[in-house]
């Protein structure tokens, strides 16, 4: 038997452990760096001029506790979707539809909760919805979506021409969704509880390695035996059902309802993700990506309002971010694959 | 090579036309265990459309196939994993922004618990197999994106994926034509290693140096129609050369 | 293989984060502060509840910055894009911030009513303008500018009726861009309290606030509902773009509305409109910020004044023209 080049020295092949260094390496690293030194200007800014950037008065960190899971919770259903290289534009639309629900069904004598399992519902099913549309018809995610995004808000603004809609519950039900225990907002344990399931699902369960691998290729995927359709009308259904939940949270605390909210979270939704290290044409990303893409996008708003300065450098600034992260994304990406 | 066994995979009479396009007429194949079979032939000869039919993609108008023995239809590729047949194409089926781990069990994840992945098993799996049985130098990690290997490495994973999941055949077509000269020789290093633990192979490959290095047996297909089928000894690189250039 | 490149260009892209964080922080301390004279100005955040682009708000605009200018007042203006949700942001924001005076609009039942409360609790000054809940009880807002819409809606009314010679059995069509708002609902309440009182029918149409959409909507519901006899505007939006929206459907009616705005006055002076109710909307940016400026100086309590009201028409709109978008 000739000699291969295959019979080295088995000693030179022994696997190594995930070590520090091979998490560092990870784009989503340099997201949190970039998030800890925003952070510390903040926080030493607002230790060194306590009286005119209060930043961490009580008061801001509670809003931000508030402000930021509405637009995570939708972004992390947003980004799971983005992931097996799908898109949903519908979100904001059915984030209004949940609030409408909410009211509608309270206002009709359903119990708080019935009317949140309902409108759960009816986010999924909207989701499903927009799942078997593009995977049926292969129109693709974004004009499907957005069909359903402009069909939800004209349902909405039907809905709103009865009059006005709130919904007051009071007791248990709105202290879950709106209280705070030991200085920290109800809605931001729910975000963070959110986070954690979603992390589970996607980076420690078969579905979640279906949708990696749904978005890295889905011809692939395919040929090797993974329900791709399946995946991605899943993937589409938890888009639906948090945009509803985030809509459910907003009406909680808010107590009314109108027909031009929400408009534009969706994009605003997918700049998280992509400032969260997600790649537009999926395969790519991770739910602490999106966690920190949300707080730095409400983050930024906050410390500008805060500042006093106009409107328009809010635009400018997330903006300018966005580019940032995907050249950088999109730079690392050319870079590792050959 | 004189005891009478039955053929792991044997395809009879298997005819295939697409329109008035006849890819096959009654070509007749088999394989053995633990043996390399190369299929050759010059384009069009067919050998793709068999490859096809037999990893499920493409279903015979005529004929049928038998699996040790017994009857077996192939109409899908998830038929064809049933019976043992792993398909390895070009770009070996692997998805470039996942990781070796991810990729190895795609599909057929460990679980433990509710749907929640057993990574330290599955890892522990791949690298067994990386280092041990389908040796492979330069990867120390399970976590190592696939994009970032060389083709070379990326058939090998395929391979080591296959003869991990006890894959009876391996159907390679042109595994080599993308790879360098130095991971042209890895795998097929690799196929005698796979050889020697119970896989066997059919190698569909333009490159008859190639061929014969690594095959027992020769079939060589012209226009549709088996024309010969040859073992390593009775035959040379030249007299292979010669049949498909005449035919 | 890998590992070299691919750390580099971490490192590259974690050096290119620091950079653009220290430029941050850099531009962010050198952000004006409040300057210590001997008068200390008042910081007072001014929310308007639309999108900006609206020409309504214009001479409110200039009426919040000529008292600032005037008072010695740091002017914020943010806008809440006809979101509670980010209303409720803003003025979280503003109470976190410490400042002196909020003035918003209370546009929404209830929806901002905790909000006014905590500014209050905070010591903020509160003062409501261009649209409050008919019970001035409803928040803790210390006092409200605006006008009194169901008066306002009665009198455009009345002179619809005049105008267009409308009798019982006609029907008129009363367009809205927000139909949950205050302003719409009690100036419809107005309006329909004298047409009911007339015999004379009438209907509500969601425009939405945007001029084009109005635009389209309006027309299209004339073209359905050809035997409308006129067209009483709820908003500056829709009022603006009633007359062609009529000339569109192919209606020559009576046609009048709300507010002022350059568009506005022009459709009166050449005809093609009966009149408008005049918001005073100048007022309505100048007194709440000088009332909150006061409020914190002086500790004078913030008072409610009612403005506008005035109907303009072909007899006085060119007197609003020389000043229409700026001050009128």
């Amino acid at each position: 038997m000739a000699n291969y080049a295959s019979d080295v020295d088995a000693s030179a092949l022994k696997p190594r452990g995930r070590r520090w260094r091979d998490l560092l390496r990870e784009p989503v690293a340099s997201i949190c760096l970039l998030f800890l030194l925003f952070q510390l200007l903040c926080v030493g800014g607002a230790l060194l001029f306590p009286d005119s950037f209060r930043y961490l008065t009580p008061s801001n960190v509670a809003l931000l506790q508030r402000a930021i899971p509405v637009i995570g919770i939708v972004a992390l259903g947003v980004g799971l979707l983005m992931i097996t290289g799908e898109y949903d534009l519908s979100v904001g639309s059915v984030y209004t539809l949940a609030g409408y629900s909410m009211a509608l069904l309270y206002a009709a004598g359903v119990s708080p909760v019935a009317a949140l399992l309902l409108t759960l519902s009816i986010g999924i099913v909207i989701g499903i919805v927009n799942g078997l549309v593009t995977v049926k018809t292969g129109i693709p995610s974004f004009i499907a979506t957005m069909g359903s995004m402009l069909l939800v808000r004209g349902l909405v603004r039907w809905l709103s021409e009865a009059g006005a809609v709130s919904f007051r519950p009071g007791g248990a039900f709105a202290s879950i969704f709106t209280g705070s225990i030991f200085g920290v907002e109800a809605a931001f344990i729910w975000f963070v509880l959110l986070a954690g399931v979603a992390a589970l699902l996607l980076h420690r369960s078969r579905l979640g390695n279906h949708m990696f691998l749904v978005g890295g290729s889905e011809r692939t995927a395919r040929a090797v035996g993974i329900h791709t359709h399946r995946v991605k009308v899943v993937a589409f259904a938890l888009s639906g059902l948090a945009a509803a939940m985030a809509g459910i949270l907003s009406i909680t605390r808010v107590g009314t309802a109108t027909p031009a909210q929400g408009i534009g979270m969706e994009l605003r939704a997918i700049a998280v993700c992509v400032i969260g290290g997600l790649f537009l044409s999926g395969g790519r990303g991770t739910v602490l990506g999106i966690v920190i893409g949300a707080c730095i996008l409400y983050m930024v708003e906050d410390v500008l309002l805060l500042l006093r300065a106009p409107g328009f450098y809010l635009d400018v600034f997330v903006g300018a971010i966005l580019v940032v992260a995907v050249i950088a994304n999109t730079a690392l990406a050319r870079r590792s694959a050959r | 090579m004189s005891a009478i066994t039955t053929p792991l995979l044997e395809l009879k009479g298997i005819s295939k036309s697409y329109g008035h396009v006849e890819a096959l007429r009654d070509a007749h194949f088999e394989i053995r265990r633990n043996e390399v079979v190369g299929l050759l032939g010059d384009n069009g000869a067919g050998k793709s459309t068999l490859v096809k039919i037999m990893s499920g993609v493409e279903f015979p108008t005529s004929g049928h196939i038998l699996r040790d023995g017994r009857p077996a239809t192939i109409r899908s590729r998830k038929d064809s994993e049933l019976l043992g047949i792993e398909t390895i194409y070009q770009d070996s089926a692997l998805v470039g922004s996942a990781s070796i781990m991810r990729n190895f069990f795609a599909g057929r994840e460990l679980t433990r618990g509710p749907g929640l992945l057993d990574m330290h098993a599955m890892n522990a799996i791949v690298m067994d197999q990386l280092v041990n049985t389908v040796r492979i130098a330069g990867i120390d990690s399970p976590d190592i994106l696939v994009e970032t290997l060389s083709g070379g490495q990326r058939q090998a994973v395929a391979i080591a994926r296959a003869v991990y999941f006890k894959t009876a055949m391996l159907l390679l077509d042109e595994p080599t034509s993308a790879l360098s000269v130095r991971e042209t020789d890895k795998l097929l290093a690799h196929l005698g290693e796979l050889k020697a633990d119970g896989v066997s192979a059919v190698f569909i490959t333009h490159n008859l140096y190639h061929a014969y290095e690594s095959c027992d047996r020769f079939v060589v297909l012209s226009r549709g129609r088996v024309i010969r089928s040859l073992s390593r000894e009775e035959t040379s690189v030249r007299e292979l050369n010669d049949i498909i250039v005449k035919h | 293989m890998t590992t070299i490149a691919a750390r580099g260009q971490s490192f590259r892209r974690r050096f290119k984060a620091m950079i653009f964080g220290a430029v941050a922080g850099a531009a962010a301390l050198c952000m004006p502060h409040t300057a210590s004279a001997q008068e200390q100005p008042v910081n007072v955040t001014f929310i308007i509840y639309t999108a900006p682009g609206d020409p309504f708000w214009q001479p409110v605009i200039k009426g919040a910055q000529e008292a600032a200018k005037d008072r010695d007042v740091n002017l914020d203006i943010q806008y809440a894009d006809s979101d509670p949700v980010k209303q409720n942001n803003l003025m979280e924001t503003a109470i976190a911030n410490k400042v002196d005076g909020l003035a918003i609009v209370n546009w929404l039942p209830g929806a901002f009513t905790e909000n006014i409360a905590k500014a209050r609790d905070a010591g903020l000054g509160v003062v409501t303008f261009d649209t409050n809940d008919p019970d001035p009880n409803a928040t803790k807002s210390q006092s409200y500018v605006g006008q009194d819409f169901f008066v306002a809606g009665q009198r455009i009314a009345q002179k619809m009726i005049e105008a267009g010679q409308l009798k019982a059995g006609d029907h008129v069509v009363a367009p809205v861009e927000d139909p949950d708002a205050f302003y719409g609902t009690e100036r419809y309440r107005g309006i329909k309290d004298v047409l009911d009182k007339a015999g004379i029918t009438s209907e509500r149409l969601d425009a939405t606030p945007t001029m084009a959409t109005a635009l389209t909507r309006l027309s299209q519901y004339l073209v359905g509902n050809s035997q409308t006899k006129a067209i009483i505007g709820l908003g500056s939006v829709v009022t603006e773009i009633a007359p062609q929206a009529a000339a569109e459907a192919g209606l020559d009616i009576a046609v009048g509305g709300f507010d002022l705005s350059p568009a506005i006055v022009d459709s009166i002076i050449a005809g093609k409109m009966v009149a408008t109710v005049d918001s005073g909307a100048y007022y309505e940016g100048y007194m709440p910020v000088v009332m909150l400026a006061y409020y914190k100086r002086y500790g004078i309590p913030p008072a409610s004044i009612p403005i506008g009201g005035t109907i303009i028409d072909a007899g006085n709109a060119e007197l609003v023209k020389k000043f229409a978008g700026t001050y009128r």
